[in-house]
């Protein structure tokens, strides 16, 4: 099985749910209940399988707790709220380019995605630098004595800030079929799945780092931890020089 | 190589930084003198994509509409080679000229159809992939037709990272 065919199968997967969502937001004026939950149903699963693809902040998750070993309930902690902000930063998009500015979603989109990315990138090299820093500065410490810091609260707002044209597409389609209710808590459901994806993604990483060499070699622990910062710092360099594409889609 | 895969899992995340949010379905017939391209664009950015060009909201495409999506929206997809790189097995080809653009809106989907002068080789592929990954353009073996004595298949176009479907066509 080659990555293309893995990135296919994983294209198919999310016009399934697209698809899907579209063919219920439709039935929902037949006026039974199952299209309602079986939208809700659907974005949870749309958000799993969306965020599995690159962006929505796994990797910046994967660099910081690389660096920054946490307990497992903060990972999930992480991930879920990575995910609602992100939700909640396109459901503000929606709703202001809706009702407040009252342009297109799809305008505004291209001119508030491109910035905040930027901005995004240039706050990750900050918190990079600074995870740099405690890094460097704790290159004796073993694993045992690190403790999870606040600074994860600031990974969630970088990470999830730029809205998720995934969840902007979703709104404004409900809203132009007149089911905007509907259409926020999908949303709100949509961010749970993609929260549980990033979630397993940062889990995944703490299992590696539970590997045999690294508990028992500080030295590695603290290479894996400066592996972790570089990532960071790269992210948001990458972000930073590479803005998102301000074409139509 | 525990260490590797974690540098190439961060690294790799890195280097990519979209995933598809629009969802073509791209039909293609392959016809003596020209190839023509139907996109079917999914429902959701149908919806987006009507909401900005259907001035007076009549969901139908007007003349004038069509040729204000066509310059505003469709032929801004020129620098990205409107998804559909010609190859000749090795080498790839951007489109530089598109002929016959039509824009409709049918069963709740935004129809974008339009024809790309036929190669000079006689076996070609058309590969159909956005470099950026925004969008995601779904070929099936149901949508491709090709003139008597043309054969042509869909294949995956292994481009690592692409979401990509291609058609390879012997003349």
């Amino acid at each position: 099985m080659t990555l293309s065919s893995i990135a296919l199968t994983f294209a198919e997967a999310n016009r399934y749910f697209n698809t899907e969502l579209s063919a219920h937001f439709r039935a929902i004026d037949e006026g039974s209940l199952m299209p309602m939950l079986l939208i809700f149903a659907l974005s949870f699963g749309y958000g799993v399988v969306h965020a599995i693809g690159p962006g929505h902040g796994k990797a910046l998750v994967a660099g910081y707790l690389l660096a920054n070993p946490t307990k497992r309930s903060h990972i999930f902690q992480i991930g879920f709220m990575i995910a609602i902000v992100h939700a909640l930063s396109a459901l503000v998009v929606t709703l202001a380019a809706t009702y407040l500015i009252q342009i297109s979603a799809m305008k505004l989109f291209r001119q508030v995605n491109p910035p905040l990315f930027q901005i995004s990138g240039a706050l990750i090299v900050l918190m990079g630098c600074w995870l740099l820093y405690d890094v460097w500065r704790s290159r004796s410490i073993t694993k045992e004595s690190i403790r999870p810091q606040k600074s994860r609260f600031g990974v969630v707002v970088l990470a999830g800030v730029v809205p998720c044209p995934g969840v902007i597409t979703l709104c404004f389609f409900a809203i132009t079929l007149g089911h905007i209710t509907i259409g926020m808590i999908a949303a709100v459901f949509m961010s749970l799945g993609m929260g549980l994806t990033i979630s397993l993604a940062g889990l995944l990483i703490n299992t590696l780092q539970k590997a045999r060499p690294i508990v028992t070699q500080p030295r590695w622990f603290w290479a894996l931890r400066f592996i972790g910062v570089l990532c960071v710092i790269a992210l948001g360099i990458w972000f930073l020089l590479n803005p998102m594409s301000t074409r139509a889609f | 190589m525990f260490f590797r895969l974690i540098v190439f899992a961060c690294c790799l995340s890195t280097f990519l930084g979209a995933h598809p949010h629009v969802f073509i379905d791209t039909k293609v017939n392959v016809l003596p003198e020209k190839i023509v391209l139907t996109w079917s664009f999914d429902e959701m950015s149908s919806a987006m994509l009507m909401d900005d060009y259907d001035k007076n909201k009549n969901k139908k495409l007007d003349p004038d509409e069509v040729a204000f999506m066509e310059k505003d929206h469709f032929r801004t997809l020129e620098p990205y080679t409107y998804f559909t790189h010609m190859s000749d097995g090795k080498d790839e080809f951007d489109l530089k000229r598109i002929i016959e653009f039509n824009a409709s809106f049918e069963n709740k989907k935004l129809i974008y159809t339009f024809a790309i002068p036929k190669p000079k080789f006689k076996k070609y592929e058309l590969r159909f992939y956005d470099a950026e990954m925004y969008v995601a353009l779904i070929v099936k073996k149901e949508w491709l037709h090709c003139s008597d004595g043309i054969k042509c298949k869909v294949e995956s176009y292994d481009a690592d990272f692409y979401y990509a479907y291609k058609v390879v066509v012997q003349e």
